[in-house]
């Protein structure tokens, strides 16, 4: 397949770009402005672009990085003991369980950009291991752990059975 | 199936998931509370994830940006020409006065004879390059060669040619050159990465196919050389 032109880019990817972009930044503005930066960077660089099957991780990866490079000097400096985060000890129920996108978002934004991008690509559906490590240079059994710790802290932050989700603190480093 | 490898699939990305154990994990979810759970929990987190509403417009202001940063960057190209050639001419100009200045008798040919050199120098250099390829070294048409931007293999569908391309601040030419029948040459309009669209045409002589595309909003007659009016 040849290089897709910037429009069919625009056409096939922005709204999930958009979607990740709010999902990472909290913030449709500055999703707005990702999304925009990362086709902006994607037309000076379409030459590198040489699998056009692989567009989607390609400008995703772009993306975040331009989100953490905005982000830079925004570190946050937590630390929860890996015991801290656990299983929903009751058992919800199993049809017509809703998760408020808000409360989502507000779970995602207590989790740091380490823990949250592999959270966000894993329920992306499309992303596999694989692409989830490619996107943040790191090695597959990390991702994992890290995917594992992540999905435990949501599940149980976002559980309305769960006496302590509210208490629930985020999981950061290695 | 156990509700340990239950667990472990749960954990696996919906994309690497084989359908045999999909179909597992569907049937374990059916009949053990514990594991619907979890499952309805990554379920609701997913439907949560993506209920994003995207800005009506968004589309729009892309292509818009798109347009614009093409639009930046040709004016950018064109202005590395301009410049180019005001440096060109700054240096005749100069040359030129200090030829005044330093000798007695006028030369006024000289720079134009100096301009000329390069044009027959870029000439020369394309021309030799096409025989290295196998290739006859003239172009089937007068090129003005002070358009010259570059020669080398350059894509064409899946195929790498010779192309040699001519730039100017309205578009550009590209002489693709290759052996008649080598590949099967494009019809009707055709664009490229940038989503600059060409016209072209092809020219056979001596079993060589010229294939000459020219952005649409220039004609060929842009990048010939015209014949100087008489003085």
């Amino acid at each position: 397949m040849g290089t897709p032109s910037v429009r069919d880019l625009i056409d096939s990817h922005y709204e999930s770009l958009f979607r990740y972009a709010v999902r990472l930044s909290g913030s449709a503005a500055d999703a707005e402005d990702l999304t925009q930066e990362t086709f902006g960077k994607a037309l000076t660089r379409l030459p590198q672009l040489r699998d056009a099957d692989r567009a989607k991780p390609w400008l995703f990866r772009i993306l975040r990085n331009e989100y953490l490079h905005r982000k830079r000097d925004d570190r946050r400096a937590r630390v929860v003991p890996l015991d801290a985060v656990g299983e929903p000890t009751a058992t919800l129920p199993a049809d017509g369980f809703e998760i408020d996108p808000q409360e989502l978002q507000a779970a995602l934004a207590e989790l740091d950009e380490t823990f949250r991008t592999p959270l966000i690509l894993f329920y992306f559906e499309d992303f596999i291991y694989r692409d989830i490590a490619d996107q943040m240079e790191l090695p597959i059994g990390t991702v994992m752990s890290r995917l594992a710790r992540a999905k435990a802290y949501l599940r149980v932050k976002l559980s309305p059975l769960h006496p302590t989700a509210n208490s629930q603190r985020p999981p950061e480093g290695e | 199936m156990t509700c340990n490898l239950s667990q472990l699939l749960l954990a696996v990305p919906p994309g690497e998931l084989a359908p045999d154990d999909r179909a597992a994990l569907d049937a374990h979810t059916r009949s053990c509370p514990t594991c619907a759970s979890l499952a309805a929990t990554d379920a609701a987190i997913r439907k949560a994830m993506i209920a994003v509403p995207v800005p009506s417009g968004l589309r729009d202001r892309l292509y818009a940006q798109a347009d614009s940063a093409r639009a930046a960057a040709w004016k950018r190209r064109a202005g590395w020409v301009a410049a180019g050639l005001a440096a060109c001419l700054a240096l005749g100009t100069g040359f030129g006065a200090w030829s005044y200045f330093a000798r007695p008798e006028l030369d006024a040919d000289r720079t134009t004879q100096w301009l000329e050199n390069e044009r027959m120098a870029r000439q020369q250099a394309v021309g030799e390059w096409l025989t290295a390829q196998g290739l006859p070294p003239d172009l089937p048409e007068p090129f003005e060669f002070g358009y010259h931007d570059f020669h080398g293999t350059g894509p064409l569908g899946s195929a790498e040619l010779p192309c040699v391309v001519f730039r100017h601040d309205r578009g550009q030419c590209r002489v693709y050159v290759l052996h008649s029948g080598a590949v099967r040459l494009p019809t009707g309009r055709w664009g490229d990465v940038t989503g600059s669209e060409f016209t072209h045409r092809t020219i056979e002589r001596n079993g060589v196919t010229y294939l000459i595309a020219v952005s649409t909003g220039t004609t060929l007659e842009t990048f010939l050389r015209r014949t100087p009016a008489a003085i």
